[in-house]
């Protein structure tokens, strides 16, 4: 069985504790401990407050030098005529092998205008875009689904908790995937959320450096599933949705 | 031949050691019911969890004459599987004796459960709970959250012969002030049932404290309990360390 991680970071942070694994050498210990064949990474140091296209050229060295990572670029859009453009972040992300977006929306920004064009290339290039929930709200995810049907978006970092909105919402928009990351593991998951929606709509991911997949993997085992389900989750969903995209 | 403790959580194999799980619920929190109590218990069979220590959400919230009599309709239900804590809250210090001492008549109730709701647990109004642990020889598990454990290292500075259970330890990843904790005082425990698992944070406990004083919990139903058991299948501890964070201490404290 290929397990794929989907979420998570690699590299360094701003404001690390000292715990916590950043290189990627230490990433790939752990993934070897927990059977993680390959992750989907997204730069640590852009999720933390860092330009993007520092985060990006770190992530694109570190994916031609192991082929288990597979890069997840966030692309900013940049409002002066003498900074990169959208055209030139895309391809820039082809050249890298991105097939995924680490969304990194700022709080209170107004979405279609600032970010528009690039979720309008998304849908189009049929582009999967994690979102971490730590980052936005559950009626700005409400919204960016309304406006933009078509976006593959995988919800990472949802609470154990926050069943009364996400299921709603996952009725709504056939698109929304949840990463089972981090702490989704509400009781008698994941049959609760297989019982309404197909296994399809959920993806493994660990949340690393910050979180460690043990119980994530080990609630996946113990679960009473067909094994096409629990591949699906474990791997198979992020990666069908990695091959269709048409970057 | 013994197969490796991390096998059973990649393999989804039932354990086979008596698991205390000593940190559970019945009931529901407000956003969502939980699962009926025979799907909690089905998964502790699927699990390897022998026994649930268990309070009452509604209890915590205030309900605690009705909560208390839930818990102790839960271990009736299920013998032998279920015990119970006797929850008592300083927001009604009327209730505090005479639930202890209506609780400690049946014989499922093996601890005091005491919440974080505004009274620090080295207030006045808490002595009582701390004679009536140490004369039956309860343990006392306390909710506490982000390294501020209001008062609870205090009381069990002060108390030596009563065993001290910090819920969540760990939580908001503020693990070094409950390893000061555990490693200053002889009768305060880490207990790891929390939401989140935060990378090389167990690892960390054990080195710091030693298992001998860390405890595991699910807090099922709010948690999956294969989830929660799974972060100790697959941390980077001996399979001993293992053992007995998921058992063998709480069942000398707990006296099972």
């Amino acid at each position: 069985m290929e397990i794929i991680d989907a979420y998570c970071g690699i590299g360094p942070w701003q404001k690390r504790d000292r715990l916590l694994p950043w290189r990627p050498e230490e990433t790939l210990g752990l993934m070897d401990h927990f059977g993680i064949t390959r992750a989907l990474v997204h730069s640590n140091f852009t999720s933390g407050g860092g330009n993007a296209l520092r985060g990006n050229q770190v992530l694109a060295e570190q994916v031609r030098i192991e082929p288990r990572f597979l890069p997840a670029f966030t692309l900013t859009p940049y409002p002066h005529a003498d900074e990169p453009s959208l055209a030139e972040g895309l391809a820039a992300m082809k050249a890298a092998g991105s097939r995924a977006l680490w969304f990194m929306p700022v709080a209170h920004h107004p979405v279609r205008e600032v970010y528009g064009e690039l979720l309008d290339a998304c849908v189009t290039h049929r582009l999967p875009v994690l979102l971490n929930r730590d980052i936005t709200t559950p009626a700005d995810v409400a919204a960016l689904l309304r406006d933009w049907p078509g976006l593959r978006l995988i919800l990472c970092g949802v609470g154990y908790m926050e069943d009364g909105w996400l299921f709603p919402l996952l009725k709504r928009h056939e698109q929304l995937r949840v990463c089972v990351g981090q702490f989704y593991i509400p009781a008698d998951s994941p049959h609760r959320f297989l019982r309404e929606f197909p296994a399809e709509r959920l993806i493994f991911g660990s949340g690393h450096p910050f979180f460690s997949p043990g119980g994530l993997l080990a609630n996946l085992f113990y679960a009473d599933l067909p094994e096409a389900q629990r591949e699906a989750i474990l791997g198979g969903n992020i990666r069908a949705l990695l091959e269709e995209s048409r970057l | 031949m013994n197969m490796p403790l991390i096998e059973f959580g990649r393999t989804g194999r039932t354990l086979e050691f008596p698991v205390v799980d000593m940190h559970a619920h019945i009931g529901s929190f407000a956003p969502s019911l939980s699962p009926p109590l025979e799907r909690q218990v089905a998964e502790m069979d699927r699990v390897g969890v022998a026994v649930q220590l268990v309070s009452s959400v509604e209890g915590l919230f205030g309900d605690i004459v009705w909560g208390n009599d839930q818990a102790a309709a839960a271990a009736a239900r299920f013998p032998g599987r279920i015990f119970a804590y006797c929850h008592v809250s300083a927001q009604y210090p009327e209730l505090i004796e005479p639930e202890l001492k209506r609780c400690v008549l049946n014989p499922a109730f093996k601890g005091i459960k005491l919440y974080q709701v505004g009274t620090r647990f080295d207030h006045p109004v808490f002595d009582a709970v701390w004679a009536f642990a140490r004369e039956w020889r309860l343990p006392v598990l306390a909710h506490t959250w982000g390294g501020d454990v209001t008062g609870f290292d205090k009381v069990a500075q002060r108390h030596p012969e009563v065993a001290f259970l910090a819920g969540h330890a760990g939580s908001g990843f503020a693990y070094k002030p409950y390893a000061e904790m555990a490693r200053n005082l002889p009768n305060f425990y880490l207990d790891l049932t929390y939401s989140r698992e935060h990378t090389n944070m167990i690892e960390y406990f054990v080195e710091e404290v030693g298992p001998a004083k860390i405890v595991w919990g699910s807090d099922a139903p709010t948690f999956s309990i294969s989830q929660q058991v799974g972060k100790i299948l697959y941390a980077r501890i001996p399979d001993a360390d293992k053992r007995a964070i998921l058992g063998g201490t709480a069942r000398r404290l707990f006296n099972l």
